[in-house]
């Protein structure tokens, strides 16, 4: 093996992302309304009815509980596309308020720590009590009734 | 006798070819491309490139070993290299479907699906555990046909070559004869889908003939989008989590199973196996699109808090 065998690989991997960002490929995706949010469900998971909603300040996550199960959607930006996690009971191992953050932890490696930037430290301490009590602790009613009466 | 290595002579041409989509989406105004997802893609086709001068030794010697005991001594003739061509594409497909079926080598594969884009950079997404997943046992019977280690390594890197092209967007149908037996990037792009109908379907790699004959063919439909990435997609561009994050998925549902049949199936069922039958399996999946397809849903009001 001649050391162009290792030099070309490297070389091509550093002129191929240069390439890509000056062709404006550095971009995000965005979750700005509740249609959005329904849209990316309905297409991925259309069996999840979304009942109380929440999306974040920055427009780049999205929270939604289902109200016919006992489980969560997280929309979330990844790069440009939205990435949704359903979580049920098990897949969460925290769920903290952060100032105006709630910070989800998932037991799985592929999308452990979940930021959504609420802008509103009341909401992300309730929406982390309820999602605590709604997948870790199990003592929530499904639907994510007591939610939106806390939130309002 | 020695033959050339086809991925090495290859490497200019995947870095120009990559280049030209980028250019030629950009100028579609298609959204092919994005940064950090190229950039990890690439950087599992560089760890992948990496594992593989770390292993290949290794996987040689054992398929040298296996080849001892060869049943017919097939050498280097004209025939022997269409036969590889189509008994090497035989062990992919079977390969291919294993690790699509089982979790144990689904954790190995499910990196080269984890983007949510379908293009060039993609077919670089390439495994960096599926040798020590023991993978390459799909073609030591090859050996032990007769051919030539050599030669199936050989074969191995043409397809390897052959299904680079294929992950576009760029290229909507070959013509219909070339699409009634070749793998082609509309039957891939149904490959790389989540959509309930194509997922966990054709499995070929250069032949679409064997997804034909083993009834794991589905079409790409015109009217129905494919959505790339995986069933559950991933939260992270970080290269470690990419290729490991199934893995890791693994040994925590082991650790939590309450008995050695859970434990079997978190390892040997299928991705997404539940003991109680509740995982989202790709069988799951169908049949729940199946029963949706029959039953009109009536959407219900959502409250934005």
């Amino acid at each position: 093996m001649s050391p162009l065998d290792l030099i070309l690989p490297v070389a091509g991997i550093a002129l191929i992302i240069l390439v890509v960002w000056l062709a404006g490929g550095l971009r995000s995706a965005s979750i700005d309304d509740a249609e959005t949010v329904r849209r990316h469900l309905a297409l991925d998971h259309p069996e999840f009815e979304p009942g109380d909603l929440r999306l974040a300040a920055d427009k780049r996550s999205a929270l939604a509980i289902d109200r016919g199960k006992r489980r969560i959607a997280v929309l979330f930006a990844l790069g440009d596309r939205v990435t949704i996690r359903i979580v049920v009971p098990g897949d969460l191992a925290g769920a903290a308020a952060h100032g105006g953050d709630l910070v989800l932890t998932l037991t799985d490696l592929g999308a452990h720590r979940i930021v959504l930037r609420l802008g509103d430290v009341v909401a992300a301490q309730v929406w982390a009590a309820q999602l605590d009590r709604l997948l870790i602790q199990g003592t929530e009613p499904q639907g994510g009734r007591s939610a939106a009466v806390l939130v309002a | 006798m020695t033959l050339p290595d086809p991925v090495a002579l290859a490497v200019p041409a995947f870095i120009v070819l990559v280049i030209a989509e980028v250019v030629i989406a950009r100028l579609r105004n298609s959204a092919s491309y994005e940064l950090r997802d190229t950039t990890a893609s690439l950087l599992m086709g560089l760890g992948n490139f990496a594992q593989g001068l770390a292993t290949a030794g290794l996987l040689y010697l054992v398929t040298a070993w296996v080849w001892q005991f060869r049943l017919f001594d097939i050498g280097y003739t004209w025939w022997a290299f269409l036969a590889i061509f189509l008994a090497e594409d035989l062990c992919y497909y079977w390969f291919h479907r294993l690790s699509h079926e089982h979790r144990i080598w689904w954790a190995a594969h499910v990196n080269h699906h984890s983007s949510q884009h379908y293009n060039l950079s993609t077919a670089l997404r390439q495994t960096w555990t599926g040798n020590l997943a023991l993978t390459w046992v799909v073609w030591l019977p090859l050996a032990l046909i007769g051919f030539p280690p050599v030669l199936i390594i050989f074969e191995k890197g043409v397809s390897l070559i052959y299904q680079f092209w294929i992950h576009t967007e760029q290229v909507r149908r070959m013509p219909r004869w070339f699409e009634a037996v070749f793998n082609t990037p509309s039957h891939h792009r149904v490959h790389h889908a989540t959509n309930p109908r194509y997922l966990d379907r054709n499995y070929a790699g250069i032949l679409i003939i064997w997804d034909k004959l083993f009834g794991t063919f589905v079409p790409e439909d015109d009217a129905e989008a494919c959505r790339y990435g995986i069933v559950k997609n991933l939260g992270t561009f970080n290269p470690l989590r990419i290729a490991f994050h199934e893995w890791a998925g693994i040994v925590h549902d082991v650790r939590a199973a309450g008995n050695w049949r859970e434990r079997l199936g978190y390892v040997f069922g299928p991705p997404g196996w539940k003991p109680d039958g509740s995982g989202a399996t790709s069988e799951a999946i169908r049949a729940a699109w199946r029963a949706r397809a029959s039953t009109a849903g009536v959407p219900s009001p959502t409250r934005i808090l």
